[in-house]
This record gives C-alpha cells, structure tokens and sequence, in this order.
C-alpha cells in the first residue's frame, strides 16, 4: 500500500492509497510546508510547518510530536533525511528555514544545530523571496543517494548551495535562482533536477555544471513549480509549469496591503485566468504536453506531486491545490482521478506539499 | 483576461499608503524576480508612484528615514532614467520582449545600480510596515 502524506495550510493528513483513499488528520492548526520520509526507514517521518516549526512522528505518521528543539525560526520551509548518514534514530535530518539558514540533526529531529557557515555563502544577503524581499528561505533541501554528506540548499531566491562534509561548510553551484523542487534519484547517482521558477535545470555531476532545458515548452509558459521523477525510471521527469507566477499560484500582487501579502493564498481573491499544466521529458525528447485525464490547465493552480521510492515503475501522483487526487501508472501517458474520503470537518483544503512511501 | 491589465486595474485602485509599500516592494526585488517583473509594469509603477510628492508625504508620515530612502531611491531612477539600459523605458517599462525566456536567465538588473537600490528599499518597506501595523494596532 502507498501512504500519502498532505501538507495543509490546516495541518497535515496521511491518507492509506489502495485504490481509493482515505485520509486522516495527523496534525491540526499547523501550515505544513514539508514532509520528508526517512528514505532507510519510513517509520521516521517529519514535517515543517510556517509558524510552528518541525514535529517527528516514529511511528509512520501515525502520531507527531514537537520536535525541532535549537531551530531559532518558526518558519520551516524544508526539510530531508540523509540516505547515507545514519544514526541509531534514522538518518540525519537537515531542515531549513526563513531568513535562509540550515539546521542538522543527529538524534530523529529532537535537537537540532545551526550549520552556521551557511551564513557565509556569497550572495545570501541579495537573495530575496519576493512576496517578502527583505528575506529569503531554503525552499527545498535534497540529500545524496551516492555520496555520504552531501547536502543541497535551494534558496528562493539565491540559487542553489552543496556541502560535501555534512553541513559544515557549503558552495553555491551556479544552479538557477529560483529553487521550486531539487531532487535526487537513486537510480540516478549524481544526478540532481531542479524545477526553477525560469525553467528546468539538470546536474548530471553532484551539481558542479547545470543545463536548461526548456526545448518543447512553449514561450508563455516560463513558470516551473513542482516535479517528479519517476521512481523506476530517472529519465522519466514531469513537471508543472504556469505562465507566471500570478497565474500559476492565483496571486495578485496587489492584494496585499501595508505590509501583509494578503491573497498569497486566498483562493477566493485569485484571479479568474489561473493556468496550470504538466509537461514530461522523456530521456533526450522534448517537454511534452500531459493532458489525458487531467484536469483542465484553464482555471486551476499548480499542484503537487508525490513518488514513493520502490514504486513501480511508471507510478506518479499529482494533487491538485484543493485535494483531488490523480495517478499514473504508465510514466505520465494517462492519468486516473482518484476518490478520496476526507475528514468531514473541513471546508476547503489547501495543499502545500506531497510526499509518499510505500508500506 | 490580460494579466497586466488586471494588475495596473489592481495598482490604480491602492491606496498611498499601500502605494508606498508596494513601490519600495517592488525595488526589494532582487535580480531574477526584477527580470521576471519588469514584464508584469511592476516597476514602472513603482517609478510613477515614488516620483510623485505623495510618495514624499506620505514616507513622511512614516519615518524621516524613509523620506532619505524615497530621495535616494529617486536619485537612482533619475540615472538610470536618463540613460536606460536596452531592456528598460525611461519609466522603467519593459523595453523589447523582457517576457521572452532567455532574457530570465540573462544579467539584466545586476548593474551596480541596482544593488544600490535594493537594500534601501528593503529598509523602507520594513518602515513603512512597520509604521502601518502601528497605525493598524492603534
């Protein structure tokens, strides 16, 4: 069975996929931005959370607990667990955070350390996240699958950083500025794709040269958000893509008023032309439109994508901002909605992130 | 729908105080997003707006630190207003195709000058939030 895990801005549920889904609450009254799954062991789960900084769960995501003790910011964008540097409670756990720092743990996310030298990258004090330029956060981090400490930063918007000795000190890779989504594949040693809000980027040596590729996607469309890739095969990637910013999300920039951006996630003050779609690149081929039995890219916002590792083959989920749920099982060719059982006692959900495991 | 059109819709109907917010806002950017925006007429409604006076007066009702931020934001327009670089109107407006893809990934707004102009604006627009969440509180 696949476990599904939801990241809200009303909390965070784990739904049991089997066809169907059903979904439980796990956290309430948190904005949970991140989900990361011990890749070693999934009985270790954590999420970040926008105000509440980072809980723990050893049992699956059955339960959470505060965690994050030492993490000095609420605001907890990202996180990961390392495949490769194990402690007797899982793998080490990096968060990150807003204003951008980074944060290490060796005991299961009780206790964290700031990796202070990450203060000294270059160019950190000219990042800037647009809705609040005065700062700017680790968007995404991503682990290694084949080198023991090597750790990615994504910063929106600052780039990309790498640290080879497990946080200590740290690189900028020259990667594009806008980090939306960094991963990792297993399959794929050294690899790493980043989805940036100008376009697609690809490392094929542990981040130390970057390509674009963008060949296949039409001109308007320049807004890349999240991405998957899909666990049996790391050639196979899908991404989401929107023609700007505002449109991709349902933002206007001027619905925020003396200093509170209002509207960043309010769908009832989105604009009405939203647009948002998926396109897949197969090996060396083109972006490629994905269409059958999505939604329609007219009048919605980009959605998030959840992989487990192991899956079969071919197998991708995308949920849409208000929870509906899709699937392929054929590497993005065509897609099937499917039923979800939510907790009755909320009236519109609004998805910040995805995340899956197998169980 | 045309986006920049609902967006200049959107600006016009601010109010000052949110004008001023909003113009500091939009120089905070740091280059990637100001490469993104200028398409959009951020900027250039940024520029109309802080060479108003009541950009002044209303910095004024802020902070007098956010009037030297206004005066020296202004400054740095008025240079790169009367030499533009080939992406920029004199009133910062897109000049060519500043939506086109690869000019995202190009160098534009990293002149010095725009270096110059960022970090004041961040400061103001921390002022200026500061100062209406004041107001807001009572």
């Amino acid at each position: 069975m696949t476990v599904l895990y939801l990241g809200l801005e009303q909390g965070l549920m784990r739904l049991d996929v089997n066809g169907r889904a059903e979904a439980q609450w796990v956290l309430r009254d948190v904005a949970a931005f991140s989900v990361a799954i011990d890749p070693k062991d999934p009985k270790y789960v954590y999420a970040t959370t926008i105000g509440n900084g980072v809980f723990r769960s050893e049992d699956g995501g059955r339960t959470f607990v505060k965690g994050g003790e030492g993490v000095s910011s609420p605001l907890v964008w990202a996180s990961s667990v390392s495949p490769t540097e194990r402690t007797k409670c899982g793998g080490v756990v990096y968060v990150g955070s807003m204003p951008s720092a980074m944060w290490r743990s060796e005991d299961g996310g009780r206790t964290f350390r700031e990796l202070e030298s990450f203060q000294e990258l270059p160019g950190l004090p000219e990042a800037a996240f647009p809705p609040i330029p005065a700062s700017s956060m680790i968007h995404m981090i991503a682990t290694s699958f084949n080198r023991d400490q090597t750790v990615f930063a994504g910063i929106e918007l600052g780039g990309i950083a790498r640290s080879s000795d497990g946080g200590e000190t740290w690189t900028d890779t020259g990667a594009g500025p806008d980090c939306h989504q960094l991963l990792a594949h297993p399959m794929a040693p050294d690899r790493l794709y980043e989805s940036d809000g100008g376009g697609y980027c690809e490392s094929r040596d542990n981040g130390e040269s970057w390509k674009l590729d963008y060949d296949g996607i039409p001109e308007e469309l320049s807004y890349f958000y999240d991405m998957a890739v899909d666990p049996g095969d790391p050639d196979n990637v899908i991404t989401t893509v929107g023609r700007n910013q505002y449109q991709a999300h349902g933002i206007n920039p001027y619905h925020f008023k003396k200093g509170v951006f209002q509207g960043a996630f309010d769908r009832s003050a989105v604009l009405s032309d939203t647009y948002a779609t998926l396109y897949r690149k197969r090996g060396n081929a083109s972006w490629e439109q994905l269409r059958n039995g999505l939604p329609d890219p007219e009048g919605h916002e980009l959605g998030r994508f959840a992989t487990a590792l192991g899956d079969d083959r071919g197998t991708i989920y995308y949920v849409t901002i208000p929870g509906e749920l899709y699937r392929t099982t054929d590497g993005g060719d065509s897609w099937e909605q499917l039923p979800v059982t939510y907790p009755g006692d909320v009236d519109q959900l609004m998805v910040h992130c995805a995340r899956a495991t197998k169980e | 729908m045309d986006i920049n059109e609902e967006l200049d819709h959107a600006f016009q109907k601010l109010d000052d105080e949110s004008r001023l917010v909003v113009a500091f806002w939009a120089f905070s950017q740091c280059a990637c997003s100001h490469r993104r925006f200028v398409g959009l007429g951020q900027l250039k409604h940024a520029h109309d707006y802080i060479v108003t006076d009541d950009a002044r007066r209303m910095a004024a009702d802020v902070d007098p630190r956010a009037v030297e931020i206004v005066e020296e934001i202004r400054g740095h327009v008025q240079t790169i207003s009367a030499s533009p670089p080939s992406y920029l109107t004199t009133d910062l407006g897109p000049a060519g195709d500043a939506t086109k893809r690869d000019f995202l990934w190009g160098d534009a707004f990293e002149e010095p000058v725009w270096f110059e102009i960022r970090h004041p604006a961040r400061e103001g627009l921390r002022l200026a939030e500061d100062r209406f969440r004041a107001v807001a509180r009572g």
